[in-house]
């Protein structure tokens, strides 16, 4: 089911949650709304279920075309899965799945026999038969997520919405559940919507993810397009690890450091991920000198924290092969180029084609 | 209990503190504490002095006023006391007290659940007022309130001439007394179920009614047995209140023997007879069913706790009022 929200602003009280977000989602898609706490991402998908409402006479909701903006949440026929669970803490797993078949089995025109088989049919798919008569306090975390999964899914929704599915779960477990909703998503075709504040997870699962801050959507783009182009500062900050310097720029050149060092010019920052710089121990032309401080071998790259003359200090991360060619150590100094720099202007606009400045950091 | 003991500050500075300056004592009474029960026998005495007056004031308060009630009822032996709570008059009253309660409780079950609801859930215009009237009849005095009553129903007052027309006699009769005894016990039962619906949230409901349920499966199939408990618990309290309500019932009652004269009252009329026996033996009858109501809650309660046990996440997931008196 495709899924059109057009300029859709909710304030609660003075708090401006969403302010004239637009977006679409195409039926078959898995999309995440990635944003920081206080963002609007949770907002953005209660309007979509029905259980907010946009401000009066701000926005539209439209499901495949049609108008649903004030369509009762129990007729919309959407799957939410709610970040704390929210199961019925009196039912048993069995009961908390049945619930929605049960509760409109007049409406559905329903046998007893027929919940029956579609309840353990989803017993079966989330791989509980044997925990069907606990009661959620007795089931673990991960086991919880999946009954509240099975319970949205009873109904065979449309649309399934996931508000930080993952987020109350640790780490392994939030690994395998991930993987596993990702192949049930593309097993049953649904439209998924899932709100995180996890950019690895977003970007991991996603077909698109929606970065939204501040209730406004930043940019919208398949994982690729969000980490490699992003279009705003905000972006670039938000997704994966990235080192941020100030500076000024003058022509294709940019220039970082303390203010007073600097000629006058256009304040603008700059982003270099720790990845695109590239180490060497010799000078050259384009390179600029930074003291290494600190090396951190354990993992698949080693991670080098560097400090500039002018007191930064940054992240870079190189292979480990590379790093056995250097011969460096803590204290020793290295040249360093930034092999791609994105560059924003004060209020968080792109300030020039990337390209530009392309080994342009200096001092 | 062992929880506790852990985590008193005696255990603690027992366990770490070597003997303290008494500047420090002062600063940390922690352990002024436990230097002076370590040391000083009048920190013991005081000790004493304190259990001792607690049983003293439970005594002269609480169970002594319990047995008199009972001796005083069988002084005169057992035919005296069965005869007394045979008495027709007797039993009239106990039948109008309960009716009367039964109707109250029925009324403040309803009003209370959706004053709950509507203060839990919602934020409106004039939310907190409505918060201070529903709470005032736990500030005004009975009296007043029966009064009140009386300047509104009574044959004289703003309603009762409208009323008399239609031959509805409010003042002096049965309406009256339930509408003194619904007054007094208004806040009861909302009170018990508001403050756990605002713990609980709303997020159940809220994937109920994603699941397809109408309002009424909402509300029979979640949210009635998320706050049985403590409607249980304000069904409970504000039976017993309604049973033993006196001061606003004396007022509006006209005290009509047979006929508009609750148990407490009776009470009240036997003993300015002079007769003793019986007004005690009708008076234990009263303290009996208020032991009963007593005894079912606490009966409740620890079933419930029973069960929490089981389970672990005792004060966000059941009722607050197990939790708190655990």
């Amino acid at each position: 089911m495709r899924i059109e929200l057009i300029e859709i602003s909710k304030t609660f009280g003075k708090f401006r949650a969403l302010d004239h977000v637009s977006l679409t989602i195409h039926a078959g898609e898995f999309v995440a709304l990635l944003g920081p706490s206080g963002s609007g991402k949770t907002t953005l998908l209660r309007i979509i279920a029905g259980l907010d409402l946009p401000d009066p006479g701000a926005g539209r909701l439209l499901f495949d075309g049609k108008d649903v903006t004030y369509r009762p949440a129990d007729q919309r026929g959407v799957g939410f899965v709610f970040q704390h669970y929210a199961l019925f803490r009196h039912m048993t797993v069995y009961e908390n799945i049945a619930f929605g078949l049960r509760v409109q089995r007049r409406r559905l025109g329903l046998s007893t026999a027929q919940i029956d088989v579609r309840v353990r049919e989803l017993l079966r798919l989330i791989q509980l038969e044997p925990f069907a008569e606990r009661y959620p306090h007795q089931l673990s975390g991960g086991q919880r997520q999946r009954v509240a999964l099975a319970r949205a899914l009873a109904i065979r929704p449309r649309v399934l919405l996931l508000d930080e599915p993952f987020g109350a779960l640790d780490a392994k477990v939030r690994r395998q559940l991930r993987t596993w909703l990702r192949g049930l998503h593309d097993e049953i075709g649904l439209t998924s919507v899932f709100v995180t504040h996890d950019q690895e997870e977003a970007l991991e699962l996603a077909d698109r993810v929606v970065v939204l801050n501040a209730g406004r959507v930043e940019q919208v783009g398949t994982p690729e397009e969000v980490y490699h182009q992003p279009q705003s500062a905000f972006v670039t900050e938000f997704i994966g690890t990235v080192n941020k310097f100030r500076g000024i720029r003058r022509g294709s050149r940019v220039e970082f450091g303390t203010s007073e060092a600097l000629l006058p010019g256009e304040q603008v920052a700059v982003f270099v991920r720790p990845h695109e710089f590239t180490l060497s121990t010799v000078p050259h032309r384009h390179a600029f000198p930074a003291v290494v401080q600190r090396v951190h071998t354990a993992g698949g790259l080693v991670k080098l924290w560097l400090t500039a003359q002018s007191g930064e200090t940054f992240l870079t991360e190189i292979d480990p092969f590379h790093w056995s060619q250097l011969t460096i150590k803590e204290g020793d100094t290295v040249y360093v180029t930034a092999r791609q720099l994105r560059c924003f202007s004060e209020e968080g606009q792109p300030c020039h084609p990337a390209e530009r400045f392309r080994t342009a950091v200096g001092q | 209990m062992k929880k506790s003991l852990r985590c008193s500050p005696l255990a603690r500075s027992r366990s770490i503190l070597p003997p303290v300056r008494l500047t420090a004592a002062i600063a940390d009474p922690s352990r002024l504490y436990a230097r002076l029960t370590r040391s000083s026998p009048i920190w013991l005495l005081l000790h004493l002095v304190l259990i001792l007056g607690t049983v003293l004031i439970l005594g002269l308060l609480l169970v002594l006023p319990l047995v008199v009630v009972l001796a005083e009822a069988f002084r005169q032996g057992w035919q005296v006391y069965r005869a007394a709570i045979t008495e027709p008059d007797t039993i009239a009253a106990l039948r109008l007290s309960l009716s009367v309660t039964v109707l109250s409780v029925a009324v403040n079950t309803a009003f209370g659940l959706s004053a709950a609801w509507c203060l839990s859930k919602y934020r409106f215009w004039g939310r907190n007022v409505l918060l201070i009237l529903i709470d005032l009849p736990l500030s005004i005095s009975p009296v007043v309130v029966g009064l009140l009553i009386i300047l509104v129903y009574g044959q004289h007052g703003w309603l009762g001439t409208f009323l008399e027309r239609w031959g509805l006699r409010v003042i002096f009769a049965f309406p009256g007394i339930v509408l003194a005894t619904a007054f007094v016990t208004l806040p009861f039962v909302m009170r018990e179920v508001k403050t756990l619906m605002e713990t609980e949230g709303n997020e159940e409901e809220e994937a109920a009614r994603l699941l397809g349920a109408n309002g009424w499966q909402i509300f029979y199939h979640v949210t009635l047995p998320k706050i049985r408990w403590a409607l249980l618990y304000g069904v409970i309290l504000c039976t017993a209140r309604s049973l033993g309500e006196f001061g606003a019932v004396s007022v509006v009652s006209g005290h009509i023997r047979g006929l508009t004269v609750t148990l407490p009252l009776h009470v009240e009329l036997l003993y300015n007879e002079y007769q003793f026996s019986a007004a005690f033996a009708v008076a234990s009858l009263l303290t009996g069913v208020g032991l009963i109501t007593l005894i079912v809650k606490t009966f409740w309660q620890n079933r419930l706790q029973r069960k929490l046990h089981r389970g672990q996440d005792c004060p966000s997931e059941e009722a607050s009022f197990p939790c708190v008196s655990n």
